[in-house]
């Protein structure tokens, strides 16, 4: 694994809620990424022209595009380890 | 939990069902969705089948997630995340309540709180709620810094109970400053999360206060100034009056003495000085009498005397000038008992003076009438007016408070002799300290004043 991870959150909001998803993504992401990650903030509201064609239905909407498989996990993310649990559900059936 | 998507009767019951229920695979992509998800996302079963929606974040508390419909408008709802088998393989079962008009609501209320508690926290005014063992429930910053170091006032209004509907008293505060200032507390009743409690609002007054004694202070200052004034005058005039006696009285030798001499012209001036300097003692006299009345320093020597009596003795003395008209003065005594407790002297100073007066500037041959009756304003309030109606040129209206406030003439007769303006003052001042009034109007019912005046009657006890 030597690309660099790039994990896109879709959002429509700045309140406390969102800020902490932020946050435990990133939290996520220096645990598990080793060669880097890239966070991208996409702001809904500003951008719908985006969340159109993305199709998102959910708000927060978080999109592990790199490493492969794209990944989509719904919700505010209360801990570091509701992202684990989602994740770890996700490999299951594939 | 397991459910097979040829299920009917499962169908059918999720359809009906007002929460939202969706069940996705394990890459996110939805496999089954009812009715209630379907308004929830704003799009048919159509276009959401198949759709990679997501893998809901499965936390152990309650999770909110927002909807984004094809409007861009947005819907909220309680995520409940389950695990089941669809059709025979791992899936997730998702229960979407939707909260989105409480969401509003509370969006609005917080913001209406917000704005309350925005105008509470930077008002002015100290603002306090109180329970009625005394405990601080609510305090504003601007309450804290005024009772820095006097909070035990609060504690005393809890014990001061039942309340009044306002309370109100002055209290010392600290300013943010540091300085001391004082403020005003009122307090009333109020309920403060569903129990009695006391609200306190605490204004600050300090700039008010001194404005308030500097006005104190200017007019006790204004007060003194006057009081010297008048005394001044009461000396001048004892001081002018001196040295207009050895004026008078070296004019009397001289015109005795010219007169011997048979010298008629020196005469004529010695008289000419003696009249002018008898004119000047009468002023003089006047003013001095003002000055020591205006001063507070005239002590009245009241006695119980009858009114009716002492108008007859005051008619008398003006008798010569009213024969010299040929003017006819009426009794017109309308009161059965007229005893008063009055200043014989001194009344009959006002009596005399309003009577020349009347006669001064009424044409001869006409009729001035006294009249005497009982005025009731209130009932322990009884007093006898005496009214001098003459039928002399009249004063203007506008003028008859003036003509009691000396120094001045009226328009209508200033061409008849000076003496007027002192004189009135002197019967205002007189009769202000037995309590009575005066005033003046012109006759409404023809030409002509009315000087009237009031002398309060004694208390039916004394």
């Amino acid at each position: 694994m030597t690309e660099k991870a790039l994990i896109k959150i879709y959002v429509a909001d700045s309140d406390s809620m969102t800020a902490k998803t932020i946050e435990n993504v990133r939290q996520y992401c220096s645990k598990v990424f080793a060669n880097g990650y890239e966070v991208l903030v996409v702001n809904v509201v500003e951008n719908p022209e985006i969340a159109l064609k993305e199709c998102i239905l959910a708000i927060p909407t978080i999109v592990k595009e790199t490493p492969k498989p794209s990944q989509n996990i719904i919700g505010h993310v209360v801990t570091v380890e509701d992202i684990e649990n989602s994740l770890k559900f996700s490999t299951v059936g594939s | 939990m397991s459910f097979r998507n040829n299920s009917l009767m499962d169908q059918t019951v999720l359809n009906i069902i007002k929460t939202g229920v969706i069940i996705v695979n394990t890459t996110g992509v939805i496999q089954f969705i009812n009715k209630s998800a379907e308004v929830l996302f704003g799009r048919s079963k159509k276009e959401l089948l198949n759709h990679p929606l997501g893998i809901p974040v499965r936390s152990k508390q309650i999770c909110e997630i927002d909807f984004l419909k094809p409007d861009l408008s947005k819907g909220t709802a309680e995520m409940h995340v389950d695990e089941l088998t669809w059709n025979g393989k791992p899936a997730l079962l998702i229960g979407l309540y939707d909260v989105s008009e409480r969401k509003l609501a509370q969006k609005t209320l917080r913001a209406s709180q917000e704005s309350f508690s925005s105008i509470v926290e930077n008002s002015h005014t100290g603002i306090i709620v109180i329970d009625q063992k005394g405990a601080i429930r609510f305090m504003n910053p601007t309450a804290r810094v005024y009772l820095e170091q006097s909070i035990g006032i609060l504690s005393e209004l809890a014990i001061n109970e039942p309340l009044d509907e306002l309370y109100l008293s002055e209290i010392p505060i600290t300013l943010s400053d540091n300085k001391q200032g004082v403020a005003e507390l009122k307090a009333q009743q109020t309920s403060w999360q569903g129990e009695p409690a006391i609200l306190i609002y605490i204004h600050d007054i300090t700039s008010r206060k001194t404005w308030e004694k500097q006005l104190e202070n200017a007019k006790t200052a204004a007060e003194s100034a006057d009081k010297m004034k008048l005394e001044l005058l009461a000396n001048f005039s004892h001081e002018y009056r001196t040295a207009l006696h050895s004026v008078l009285s070296f004019s009397e030798f001289g015109a005795r003495l010219s007169e011997s001499h048979a010298d008629k012209k020196i005469n004529g001036y010695f008289e000419k000085i003696r009249k002018s300097g008898l004119q000047i003692e009468h002023l003089m006299g006047n003013l001095s009498d003002l000055a020591e009345l205006l001063s507070g320093a005239v002590k009245l020597d009241s006695q119980r005397c009858d009114l009716d009596s002492v108008i007859e003795k005051c008619v008398m003395e003006v008798k010569h000038l009213q024969q010299e008209k040929a003017i006819v003065i009426k009794m017109n005594n309308q009161v059965k008992d007229s005893l008063v407790y009055c200043d014989i002297k001194r009344i009959s100073l006002v009596l005399v003076s309003l009577l020349k007066n009347a006669i001064r500037f009424s044409p001869e041959k006409s009729v001035i009438v006294i009249k005497l009756e009982t005025k009731n304003d209130r009932e322990e309030n009884r007093s006898i007016q005496t009214s001098i109606i003459d039928q002399g040129v009249g004063i203007p209206i506008e003028e008859t408070e003036q003509i009691f406030s000396g120094f001045f003439q009226s328009s209508a007769t200033k061409s008849g002799s000076g003496g007027l303006g002192l004189s009135l003052a002197i019967c205002k001042e007189t009769i202000r300290l037995h309590g009575g009034n005066i005033w003046a109007y012109k006759n409404p019912n023809g030409q002509g004043s009315i000087f009237s005046f009031t002398l309060p009657l004694p208390n039916n006890k004394d």
